[in-house]
């Protein structure tokens, strides 16, 4: 242990308390080491200058350390993620990372660990030939293991195959050390709805580390790995990133592959990475995003290259920020978010007020839509293919088991969304409730369309709002009250229904009760301007900078 | 107003069996979000047309080329239940459900709100 980990509280006590127990304090921030960052890692590896298996080493000896308090592991991969070390490794040692002879970087994040969200599927094969059933190439070097959406339903699940997403960072070059924890199926907003217990936030082990992607948030936020995988419904990827104190990108939909990564809301979903830089994340996305044959809803877009135009500030910057971003309870968020404006105002940005009423209706509508799709995508769910199958007593028949074997593996929370979903969408029903949402959709959408061409005021190249309405809460504090914890996502679930990219970046700290928490800004971006939307935060990051 | 009849309904559609002890709680979390979203019914929304999937605008079709699916044996082995038949030909694998036709005819579940055969 190096003298400048941040780790308060007794550790024993943190065991203690057991992975979903009350009443743990204190932190578990893992001291930094120099060339922690993505970016440091691959370009030393790829330069032969640090081994692979070093980095990993030293990375799976940080979960080990760290994950006891936080509890954000569901699996780990301490043998698989050594022998991919040792391939990246051998791969540099025979000349494959150099730049091939148009240019392009290979192996981008060579030996860079990462943990992934355990919604994402990792087969028992690398090679995705699998699935036509063609041979694998290198069946040995498969992580397999469970793929669990923190359920019940799927504690014992094996993926078949490997998502594209994870597929696309394995032939980058980046070792994954961990499945990490969630709330189940990603529906939740703090990781406290898993079968696995709750993850802690790093900053305060009494605090949830946001949701859903709390996990794959919690050990980035803990140094122990310097990126993530999360996914994103209605802001499953940002709201984590603000509690812990990240960056976190939620692409635009289409951007990313969804193949392999179990359905929550198919028109809402997207996988985005989670990292402690601007620059770790354009260098993530760089390398997830792109056309996927096995997603028939993804872009075929080229501009890609996101890292390139990063240090290029934006010239006449104009960011809309909409009256709701303004009406921020909690006073030292709002002054943080007034520190982010006068930062960009600093650097020349023209800060303009946007009119977005729909925004009001964003989060009603959202729970319509996301939980209409959750209850028919869950219905896969059946206890007959695959997942937890119930035992049937004398008399009892396929109809019990599908309802024993639902009712046993779902948890609460999953099963009131199913629930609400099926209502919304049942007969009579339909047209109050689901289609009056899609229209409220529609509106969301045209009302970004609008700020993004000027319709109504200046035109805005991006919309910066608050990622959250106030710091990390306590763990249980919001658990036994849905509609509190669905308050949560205000900021978040209108850029889902409107398809757009958003990522949340750091915004100082706030100080509850002596802990000094972090908050988070978001920079909202028209369809595909992720690369505009990363310089734009790239700004505000150097600007940040001591 | 979600009476416990319409929660025993909506489950049944769902196919999830709530408890007795927890469906007064379950009623009223849910009647408590469904208020909540009713809120959108007041909105005038005429002639606005519903979007339901913003990628509609880059959707594409593949080739119509026919590709091996998932193998037979890998399925299975995920399965919670199997049963192998082997054949001149080799071996199958079948995912085992419960009895779906009982002797008295139709299955539960089907068609008519109530559930109950």
């Amino acid at each position: 242990m190096s003298e400048r980990d941040e780790v308060r509280g007794s550790e024993a006590g943190q065991r203690a308390g057991g992975p979903a127990g009350q009443g743990a304090t204190g932190a578990m921030v893992l001291s930094r080491e120099a060339g922690h960052d993505a970016g440091s890692i691959a370009r030393q590896v790829r330069s032969g200058e640090r081994r692979a298996e070093d980095v990993v080493k030293a990375a799976l000896a940080r979960l080990d350390r760290a994950n006891p308090a936080l509890n954000a592991a569901v699996d780990t991969f301490h043998e698989k993620a050594l022998l991919h070390a040792r391939r990246v490794d051998a791969m540099v040692a025979r000349g494959e990372a150099r730049n091939d002879a148009n240019g392009a970087k290979r192996l981008p994040l060579a030996g860079v660990p990462v943990v992934i969200k355990d919604n994402i599927c990792l087969g028992p094969s690398l090679s995705q030939h699998v699935v036509h059933g063609q041979p694998a190439e290198h069946d040995h070097l498969g992580y397999g293991g469970r793929t669990t959406c923190a359920s019940g339903m799927l504690r014992e699940y094996r993926s078949p195959y490997t998502a594209t997403a994870a597929q696309r960072l394995i032939d980058a070059g980046a070792i994954i050390i961990a499945k990490a924890n969630m709330d189940e199926f990603a529906m939740g907003s703090s990781s406290e709805n898993s079968c696995f217990g709750a993850t802690r936030n790093p900053h305060d082990l009494s605090r949830v580390p946001g949701g859903s992607s709390g996990g794959s948030a919690a050990l980035v936020a803990g140094n122990v790995v310097p990126m993530a995988l999360g996914s994103d419904t209605g802001g499953s990827i940002r709201q984590p990133a603000a509690f812990c104190g990240l960056v976190g990108v939620k692409p635009t939909y289409g951007r990313v592959s969804r193949y392999g990564l179990v359905a929550y809301a198919s028109s809402l979903d997207q996988i985005g990475p989670m990292a402690t830089s601007v620059v770790d994340a354009a260098l993530a996305l760089e390398v997830l995003c792109g056309r996927d044959e096995f997603d028939a809803t993804s872009a075929d877009r080229p501009d890609t290259e996101f890292s390139r135009d990063l240090e290029l500030p934006v010239q006449g910057l104009t960011l809309g920020v909409p009256r709701q971003a303004r009406q921020l309870a909690h006073a030292s968020a709002a002054a943080a978010f007034e520190h982010v404006q006068r930062s960009y105002q600093e650097m020349g940005a023209k800060i303009v007020d946007v009119d977005m009423p729909m925004l009001d209706a964003s989060v009603p509508a959202y729970y319509i839509v996301a939980t209409a799709e959750a209850s028919s995508n869950l219905a896969r769910f059946d206890g007959i293919r695959y997942g937890h199958r119930a035992t049937l007593a004398p008399g009892e028949d396929l109809f019990d088991l599908y309802c024993k074997s639902r009712s046993e593996g779902f948890g609460k929370e999953v099963q009131r969304r199913i629930l609400l979903g099926t209502h919304v969408l049942s007969s009579g029903y339909y047209d109050a409730y689901y289609n009056t949402a899609l229209k409220v959709r529609r509106r969301i959408h045209d009302e970004f369309v609008d700020v993004f061409a000027g319709k109504h005021a200046p035109a805005c190249h991006a919309i910066l709002m608050p990622t959250t309405p106030g710091p990390a809460f306590k763990i249980g504090e919001k658990t036994s009250d849905p509609l509190a914890m669905y308050l949560e996502d205000v900021y978040t679930v209108a850029v889902n229904l409107a398809g757009l990219p958003a990522m949340s970046m750091p915004a100082g700290s706030i100080d509850e009760g002596g802990v000094k928490l972090p908050y988070g800004v978001q920079v909202i971006a028209p369809a595909f301007e992720e690369s505009l939307m990363l310089r734009i935060a790239r700004m505000l990051e150097r600007h940040s900078m001591p | 107003m979600l009476s416990d009849a319409d929660i025993q309904r909506i489950a049944m559609l769902a196919r999830l069996r709530l408890r007795a002890d927890e469906l007064a709680a379950t009623r009223d979390k849910l009647q408590a979000v469904v208020a909540y979203v009713e809120q959108l019914q007041k909105l005038n929304l005429k002639g606005v047309e519903p979007l339901a999937h913003v990628g509609d605008a880059f959707n594409r079709l593949d080739a119509d080329v026919a590709r091996a699916a998932m193998p037979r044996e890998q399925l299975g082995a995920i399965a919670p239940a199997t049963h192998e038949e082997t054949t001149p030909e080799g071996t199958d694998v079948f995912v085992r459900i419960p009895k779906v036709i009982k002797k008295d005819g139709g299955a539960r579940g089907d068609g008519a709100a109530g559930g109950g055969a």
